[in-house]
């Protein structure tokens, strides 16, 4: 049956080359999923993927894309009736349009899950069939997504037909799923994206090219991103995920995606390459691209300029080597120049989901009761967090704060108090866990700093003029965190902290820290 | 790199278990507000004579006309002077010490030092001061919660710190730095111990006690009361009280083996423009009953001059003082 649909696609695609025609592409990804469901990892980065390949090789120029990150349903709404008007007054100049609707996150209950938010998929379904261009194409990469197409003229690739009709252009809708309606949709840290979206992706690019005419169809990358998402999740715990196609396109019946012929960059896998799927790594280690390279079959792949590793896997050893991609030209993947390599040494930086985020905070800090050994004060500070290191709901926190108050030291034999000014810095670490719900994030943990604190007194008073003191102070911290727009965040949190005193005598001091921080992520 | 990082928080971890250090006290910042000031125990402009009577007589010796260097000016200047040498003995060594923190702390005891003398090599010198009651005033009340504290000194070879210390000084709370205390300077027994910086202290002379007493409690106008004993037994007592700003009073009571004088007052005063008068009168000794009186304008110069001993009188004392007969 697959045989019969590539036989189709390349039927079709030679019967109907693609047309001019104005493409307008909405793309969004959310990594939280909101109540009950498990932040993903490589949603936002999905989304960024398929953004770039439709501008780099999807004729959808920029003004005509919008990219949402971790956005909420009525943005997203409000982005789709940006681009229909975009559409609508493209058609009424008389020009044919393609919107294309890609979406990256979570799917349940017949919604799309938006952080705290939920699009129906019916809602946008209707929406989508309904909006002003001639093709619409909406591809959801999300768990149980198939039941987007669960409806009339849908059944589970790849036992799909295409209406041919050659007389006119192509007409309609089209709908592709990562997954079945009953389907969990799986990320890969070994290729740090999703099964679908990468192989689409790579697809895209040239390797899904089955008709070698410089074109990748939709039919063309479907069945592309079906067969190696299928290949590669057959053996995963959570079982084979199959994506799913709801084609609806009436008239010359097949879109043309991207027009890898266009760019004349690139690499080549010339026919008497070995067969097999290589990898072709960028220099942070990530998968940008893959090709089923077929035994006597010359394969093409449009890569950005730079420089890429070549990796092939095979059973005992790897065959690995590096290609440079030169701006206009097309190299060619030379097997004598890959060299063989353990597996230890495999390239892809595999199960590193790790992002890092900034932030600047401030914060107010007061101690328990005891005011007359250190005063409330104040405080800015650095933060640098890791994410999703030692594990997806974890965060590591590095943090540099510098606050400084005014203080008094009350003398008890003595009538009257010496005034200070406080200073205190401190660096610190800490280990949360994370509780995603939408775009509020609970987050509780544990926490351990290096404070220096000091103080300056008038000389005239006190002539040794300044003290000091060093402690390691651990605590706990919890609060809550806030997406507000795309990678920005706000915090707000408490943290309360322990410190051992020991210098006039052993005491055991506790104090609070109440605190705000405005971060972004990477 | 994980395994690096879990290992870097779990070092962090267990250096949380090392405690704290440093220098922030509250106890050490309340010992070091007992500690006189150094305003506390110097006069700016004080009179001092040299501890003797002969100064005096000498100086007025000298001034004979109206527009003369006025020698009881610069006596005062240079009083002044001496005196605030005397006591920029102990004060210098107070502030240094307690510029760093104290070696030893106790609830009631902090110790600073010991510290290698600087001007006198195989010497070491160490402040000791107690939180106690303490006494100043015997006609006082009773005593009340106040700090004492030594500055001892000994070679560093011996065992023992010497007694009596260098100083020793009393503190009743008042206010920060300020309040009613007490300073004994043991010169004497300083001289004798052969520790080389008390050799190059000339100006000490024959000075065998120095207590000096202060009150600069917020209600109470400054004063500060010396009284020096010199190896013959002499006592010289000075009393100085702040008048105003920059305007004050010193009180002479010297007691002397001069036949002629055994017992001679004096009283200096000026004004914030220095102008200034000297009244000396000898209560005791065959010229019991006489005195003098020497006044100077803002330029230093005598403005008026009444000396029957060397008969001359020149001026208008009315016209040509500051002050009147005190």
């Amino acid at each position: 049956m697959r045989n019969l649909l590539l036989l189709a696609a390349l039927v079709l695609a030679q019967a109907a080359p693609a047309q001019q025609l104005r493409r307008l592409a909405l793309i969004a990804g959310n990594d939280e999923g909101g109540r009950d469901t498990k932040p993903l990892v490589y949603a936002t980065g999905d989304a960024r993927k398929v953004h770039e390949i439709l501008l780099q090789l999807g004729g959808v120029q920029a003004d005509d894309a919008r990219l949402l990150l971790n956005a909420r349903p009525q943005d997203l709404l409000s982005a789709l009736s940006e681009l229909e008007a975009r559409s609508a007054e493209a058609r009424r100049r008389g020009d044919r349009t393609a919107l294309l609707v890609y979406f990256s996150g979570h799917a349940k209950d017949g919604a799309l899950r938006m952080g705290d938010g939920a699009l129906p998929l019916d809602a946008l379904k209707a929406r989508l069939a309904a909006a002003p261009a001639d093709i619409r194409l909406g591809i959801f990469d999300a768990c149980r997504s198939g039941a987007m197409v669960r409806t009339k003229g849908v059944r589970r690739a790849p036992a799909f037909e295409v209406q041919s009709d050659a007389r006119a252009d192509a007409q309609g809708m089209v709908i592709l799923t990562s997954s079945a309606s009953d389907e969990d949709s799986q990320e890969s840290d070994s290729i740090a994206g999703s099964y679908f979206t990468h192989h689409l992706v790579s697809g895209l690019r040239g390797d899904a090219d089955r008709s070698g005419d410089g074109r990748v169809s939709l039919s063309e990358a479907y069945a592309y991103a079906y067969d190696r998402t299928v290949a590669d999740t057959a053996e995963s715990a959570a079982g084979a995920q199959h994506p799913t196609f709801s084609y609806d396109l009436a008239g010359n019946g097949d879109l043309v995606l991207t027009e890898v012929s266009s760019r004349r960059e690139g690499l080549r896998f010339p026919a008497e390459a070995p067969q097999g799927v290589y990898y072709l790594v960028d220099g942070r280690g990530r998968v940008v691209a893959e090709v089923l390279k077929e035994a006597g079959a010359e394969r093409r792949i449009v890569l950005s300029p730079g420089r890429y590793r070549v990796k092939r896997r095979l059973e005992d050893r790897l065959r690995i080597g590096d290609v440079e991609v030169q701006g206009g030209a097309i190299s060619t993947v030379d097997e004598s120049r890959l060299r063989d390599a353990p597996f230890s040494d495999d390239p892809v930086k595999g199960g590193s989901r790790a992002t890092w985020s900034i932030g600047l905070a401030a914060a107010y800090q007061g101690f328990f009761g005891y005011q007359d050994y250190f005063p409330p004060s104040g405080s800015l500070g650095l933060e640098l967090q890791l994410h999703h290191y030692f594990r997806s709901d974890w965060m590591l926190d590095f943090d540099a704060t510098l606050g400084g108050g005014k203080g008094e030291v009350p003398l008890s034999t003595i009538s009257g108090t010496v005034p200070y000014q406080f200073t205190q810095l401190s660096v610190g670490s800490s280990i949360i866990t994370q509780w995603p719900m939408g775009d509020l994030v609970p987050f509780a943990g544990v926490r351990l700093s290096f404070m220096v604190l000091g103080r300056r007194f008038d000389p005239a008073i006190f002539a040794k003029e300044y003290q000091a003191m060093f402690t390691w102070s651990p605590g706990a911290v919890v609060g809550v965190k806030w997406h507000f727009a795309g990678g920005w965040h706000a915090v707000a949190r408490l943290r309360l902290q322990y410190l051992n005193y020991n210098i006039d005598e052993n005491r055991h001091f506790g104090f609070g820290e109440l605190g705000a921080m405005v971060g972004y992520a990477f | 790199m994980r395994s690096s990082l879990f290992a870097s928080f779990s070092a962090v971890l267990l250096l949380a278990g090392s405690g704290c250090g440093g220098d922030w006290s509250n106890e050490d910042v309340e010992f070091a507000a007992s500690l006189p000031h150094r305003s506390d125990v110097t006069v700016s402009l004080p009179l001092q004579s040299g501890l003797s009577a002969s100064g005096l007589r000498e100086s007025g010796a000298t001034a004979w006309a109206v527009g003369d260097p006025s020698t009881a000016a610069t006596d005062t200047r240079n009083a002044a002077h001496g005196l605030d040498m005397t006591a920029e003995l102990f004060i210098t060594i107070l502030e240094t010490a307690t510029r760093t923190p104290p070696n030893v702390r106790t609830q009631e005891l902090r110790i600073w030092g010991p510290f290698p003398a600087n001007d006198s090599p195989g010497w070491e010198l160490q402040i000791v001061m107690t939180r106690q009651p303490v006494v100043i005033d015997a006609r006082g009340p009773d005593p009340i919660e106040g700090f004492y504290w030594q500055i001892q000194y000994k070679e560093v070879s011996a065992q023992d710190w010497r007694q009596p210390p260098l100083v020793e000084g009393f503190y009743q709370p008042g206010e920060i730095r300020h309040g009613l205390g007490a300073v004994m300077f043991y010169a004497g027994e300083f001289r004798a111990s052969g520790m080389p910086s008390a050799k190059n202290l000339s100006d000490l002379g024959t000075l065998r006690r120095l207590f000096l007493v202060y009150d600069t409690r917020a209600d109470q106008p400054h004063t500060i009361v010396l009284q020096a004993t010199d190896d013959a037994g002499q006592v010289a007592t000075i009393a100085y009280q702040e008048l105003a700003t920059l305007s004050g009073r010193l009180v002479f009571d010297v007691h002397t083996n001069d036949p002629n004088a055994t017992h001679l007052q004096a009283a200096a005063r000026w004004t914030p423009e220095f102008r200034g008068r000297s009244d000396m009168a000898v209560v005791e000794g065959m010229a019991a009953g006489a005195h003098a009186v020497e006044c100077w304008d803002g330029q230093q110069n005598v403005s008026f001059v009444y000396n029957p001993w060397n008969g001359i009188i020149a001026g208008d004392e009315q016209r040509d003082c500051a002050f009147g007969p005190p």
